[in-house]
């Protein structure tokens, strides 16, 4: 028998979120009307219909709405696709176009039957003791206590990567001993072998540091890698000798570092911890960056939090082959949620557990600036004095100017002192800086790269406008 | 720390040691700023290459942690004006962000609405700025600049200032362009004065034309013809006078030779048009017929040239900018350069020389002999003058009424009426739907709204190409998205009679799908277009 709704619910807020980007959302809107759409239907675990593309016949669409995951035989890259938006906002708007509860075409079966058989194994694989998450590793929170069986795992692991660490440390110091230039007679592959075996070793932190390195022009002729090879090898270095030590690190430090060398915890770990960092606020979405690290799909989610005055990194991960990334903030929109932080020495990268709500507008709402670049300057050198591994920490910063000189933009402050922006900052962001202020000064949230910027945004009197 | 470029020597030191290696190289723990050394103090029995990543690593974070900002002063962006101009209300900027964002095919739509704006004196929002001045740079279209010129106010004038791609949309300073510009913004320059003054135009050829490389002066040649008018004679004569008078002329020198005489063949007060007009009067003659001498009216007569006149010859036409076609010899080819003689004569001259009225040109040239044995030739010829020389609605009209072929009949349509140009369309049952970029006059926005009738004409039209390939190629769409600023909603009706409404359920949904839904939502965007209210004076 016909039922008038299938038993679960989206807002346009959570469909906002789900957008890959501005554009995308854009172009999906631009498909919510339902003649579009020849077919529109639903039942109880999916949403389908077809859209006439630009191809011969219409593109198929469908979503499993219990676990928003999305397929389109669209042509399009971006995940979730313009037509996977315009879907479920279609729903979301007036489901009353959409059929309920009826038959699943092959193509929507077959595809919601593999999920469904899918879904399970991550249970059976979890009963056979290998958890499975979004995230690449896991480990623990430092004071939490771990039953034997788990605590003998983690043992188990950090000997795993402690022999790795060894492994790395003896190659870095045969390099200085036996000098940086013998790598003019390596190519970028001894780097990848290197980082397989830190994969191996359970260390995929230090394994993508040691990937950066064989992105560094020794290989091409170039003669401007030494000082930035040496940087490189210093800072890895530092973080394994930090390793080596973990037991006469703080507890916090000891998180970072185990962070950074890739044993991050377990989102349920950190749920379930009592003294878990949380924080319920009203949040700015500040700016999301995806990008593709080999194989995974890695979405930067960068929050500030209007009354605690803190900010956050949402890192999610998903596979590049099976994009399902959960909700998060549209950058420019103020939302409520709760917050839950990582450990650390200054706690920065959280999970939104709930999700958010009362996505808006970011106005009326203002930063707590830092007044001119000394005071950032300071601000940073603390940070550092905390955690010698901080990096890209964001900062609002009163009254900067952007100037354009050459190829390189500077952003002033109020005595006149400038700091650079990174080089591959998009020419496309200055110039929509420069129409957003008309070159006057303004508060502009920034992340402190090694030597240089990354705007994110900025705070005007009508509200935040990420770049 | 990242290069070795403005880094501290003690920095270089160390990544000197570190190149070389330690089993080379001391590490140069006594050039370290004491904040660094004095941690590494204590290194006894630690291996050199410890030492100095340990004392890398402290150097790295140093460096972090005490890095200043510059306040090596730098050039100073100019103050942006304050705008004067009330911001466009949230219903246009709404429409604006749909018609930027969807990428629709044609322009026009959005032409209206940059228009409607244009009218109410506003300005766009900051948020819009780039993407308008982004479609300045894209659109190439004076129709799509102009609007968005003013529409961005101070501030987006201020901004294209920043940067030359947007250049496009601020006053141009033409002397300074001609002065110190490019070689591109040098054409740019005469192009735009041949438009719109062309005598100032000329003004500045005459002052560089002998230091130019003939290649500059053909490029400029071309320019010619836009706004070739009387003030331009003495300057073509001289051209064609001094090449002329060389004994051999290169390639590119022959060119100029005959763009030039081209040019004054169709000058009315020059010596080449005269000469030419003297030659073709012979060929006319005049005589009394019966009711002729009743009347004391004379009959007129045009014969093609006689195969003795030895004014028609290679030298002497190319001399007059004429064309040899090396194919013809003897009548042919006296012919053919007969038929560029009349190509050449604007209407007047005709009238002239056969004292006949411009609404009986026509007519005249099918009675004469030359257009009973060569009436495609004679078309050809009347069709230059009426559509690209001379633009005369009054010929394109009477040649429309005949039932000869044209290379060019869009282009006569254009020199019609508006009224009058459906009319024909609809009346002649012209198709076209294949290469509709041919009639984007019919979607000028300044442009009568279509009658009913033409609208549902075209609506048919367009349905039947659907019908006959099931999708529009780029051109049908882009003029099917620029039609909603001319169409009648009441054209659309047409799909609903029978013919439609019995065709196959897969026919009458590609029609619904690419014909109707996204005409009446263009018809839609255009009424909202049409509505927008005036700016809140608060």
């Amino acid at each position: 028998m016909p039922v008038d709704s299938p038993g679960y619910a989206f807002t346009t807020d959570q469909i906002t979120a789900l957008a890959p980007d501005a554009a995308s959302l854009k172009a999906g809107k631009d498909l919510t009307s339902p003649q579009k759409w020849p077919t529109l239907a639903a039942n109880s675990r999916a949403l389908w219909g077809e859209v006439q593309g630009s191809g011969k016949d219409p593109y198929r669409t469908q979503v499993d709405a219990l676990n928003l995951a999305f397929k389109c035989s669209c042509p399009s890259r971006k995940f979730p696709c313009k037509h996977g938006i315009g879907l479920l906002l279609i729903f979301a708007n007036d489901a009353t176009p959409f059929v309920f509860d009826a038959p699943e075409p092959a193509w929507v079966s077959e595809w919601m039957d593999k999920r469904a058989a899918t879904k399970k194994e991550p249970d059976a694989a979890e009963t056979a003791k290998k958890p499975k998450s979004s995230e690449p590793q896991t480990g623990s929170l430092t004071d939490s206590k771990p039953d034997p069986k788990t605590a003998r795992s983690l043992t188990n692991r950090l000997n795993t990567i402690g022999a790795g660490v060894a492994d790395l440390n003896r190659i870095i110091e045969d390099l200085i001993r036996t000098g940086q230039l013998s790598l003019t007679g390596k190519n970028a592959g001894y780097w990848q072998t290197i980082a397989a075996r830190l994969v191996d070793a359970k260390a995929p932190g230090l394994a993508a540091r040691v990937k950066q390195l064989g992105s560094l022009p020794i290989y091409d002729g170039g003669t401007g890698w030494h000082g930035e090879a040496l940087r490189q090898l210093a800072q890895l270095y530092l973080l394994t000798q930090a390793f080596g030590r973990l037991a006469d690190l703080t507890p916090d430090c000891q998180e970072d570092v185990k962070a950074l060398v890739g044993m991050t915890i377990a989102q349920k770990d950190l749920l379930a911890h009592p003294t878990a960092d949380t924080l319920t606020d009203t949040f700015v979405a500040l700016a999301r960056q995806t990008a593709t690290e080999d194989d995974l799909l890695v979405q930067r989610t960068y929050l500030y939090g209007t009354q605690s005055r803190r900010y956050a990194l949402i890192l999610n991960f998903a596979h590049r082959t099976a994009p399902v990334l959960p909700p998060v903030p549209m950058p420019g929109t103020a939302v409520s949620a709760r917050l839950v932080f990582y450990p650390g020495t200054a706690p920065y990268r959280a999970i939104l557990p709930d999700g958010f709500s009362d996505a808006q507008p970011a106005t009326g709402l203002l930063p707590d600036a830092l007044p001119n670049w000394t005071a950032a300057q300071q601000a940073l050198t603390d940070a550092l004095a905390q955690s010698p591994f901080a990096a890209q920490i964001p900062q609002t910063v009163h009254a900067l100017r952007p100037v354009l000189v050459g190829e390189m933009i500077y952003l002033i402050d109020n005595q006149g002192f400038h700091w650079p922006v990174e080089a591959n900052w998009p020419r496309s962001a200055y110039w929509h800086l420069l129409a957003l202020t008309g070159g006057e000064p303004v508060s502009m949230t920034i992340l402190r790269l090694d030597t240089t910027v990354s705007p994110l945004g900025v705070w005007l009197a009508s509200g935040y406008q990420p770049l | 720390m990242n290069s070795t470029q403005n880094a501290p020597f003690w920095w270089n030191e160390l990544v000197n040691a570190a190149l070389l290696g330690t089993d080379r190289r001391a590490v140069p723990l006594a050039e370290l700023p004491d904040d660094i050394r004095q941690p590494l103090a204590n290194q006894s029995g630690v291996s050199p290459e410890k030492t100095l990543l340990r004392a890398a690593a402290l150097s790295v974070n140093y460096g972090r942690a005490g890095a200043e900002p510059s306040a090596l002063p730098l050039p100073a962006l100019p103050p942006c004006p304050p705008e004067t101009r009330h911001y466009a209300p949230e219903t246009a900027v709404k429409l604006l962000r749909e018609l930027l964002d969807e990428q629709i095919h044609g322009t026009q739509l959005l032409v209206l609405l940059l228009e409607k704006l244009r009218e109410q004196n506003v300005i766009v929002p900051p948020d819009w700025l780039i993407p308008l001045l982004e479609k300045a740079e894209t659109a190439k279209m004076t129709e799509v600049i102009e609007p968005i010129a003013d529409l961005i106010g101070e501030r987006g004038r201020w901004l294209a200032a920043q940067n030359p791609a947007w250049a496009i949309v601020l006053p141009a300073d033409l002397d300074a362009l001609w002065q110190h510009g490019t070689k591109d913004e040098r054409n740019m320059v005469i192009s735009y004065l041949r438009q719109t003054d062309p005598a100032r135009a000329v003004q500045l050829l005459e002052s560089v034309w002998e230091q130019e490389s003939v290649q500059q002066q053909r490029s400029w040649m071309y320019e010619f013809m836009n706004g070739l008018g009387p003030a331009d004679e003495p300057f073509l004569t001289r051209i064609w006078q001094n090449l002329h008078d060389l004994n051999t002329r290169k390639t590119t020198q022959q060119a100029i030779f005959q763009d030039a005489a081209c040019y004054l063949l169709r000058l009315p007060g020059s010596a080449l048009h005269q000469t030419i007009r003297e030659r073709l009067r012979r060929y006319v003659t005049t005589r009394k017929s019966l009711l002729g001498r009743l009347t004391g009216q004379e009959a007129v007569t045009m014969t093609l040239p006689n195969q003795d006149d030895d004014f028609f010859n290679p030298a002497t036409m190319t001399q007059y900018g004429l064309e040899t076609n090396a194919d013809l010899t003897g009548a042919g080819r006296i012919r053919h350069w007969f038929f560029q003689c009349l190509a050449a004569m604007p209407p007047a001259t005709w009238q002239e020389l056969w004292q006949v009225d411009e609404e009986n040109l026509v007519d005249f040239c099918f009675r004469q002999s030359f257009g009973k044995e060569d009436p495609k030739a004679t078309t050809d010829a009347l069709e230059l003058v009426a559509m690209l020389r001379h633009k005369s609605t009054t010929l394109a009209r009477s040649l429309l009424r005949t039932k000869h072929t044209f290379d060019f009949r869009s282009e006569l349509v254009r020199q019609l009426p508006p009224a009058e140009q459906e009319h024909y369309i609809e009346a002649n049952a012209l198709d076209f739907s294949e290469y509709p970029a041919n009639y984007s006059f019919l979607t000028d926005t300044n442009r009568p709204r279509w009658s009913v009738s033409f609208s549902q004409y075209v609506v048919v039209l367009f349905a039947k190409r659907l019908l006959g390939s099931y999708q529009f190629s780029a051109a049908a769409k882009a003029f099917l998205a620029d039609a909603a600023t001319g169409l009648h909603r009441d054209g659309l009706l047409v799909l609903d009679t029978d013919h439609y409404t019995n065709l196959t359920d897969y026919q009458q949904d590609s029609i619904r799908k690419h014909l109707r839904q996204p005409m009446e939502r263009w018809l839609t965007l255009r009424d909202k277009i049409q509505v927008i209210p005036p700016p809140s004076p608060s």
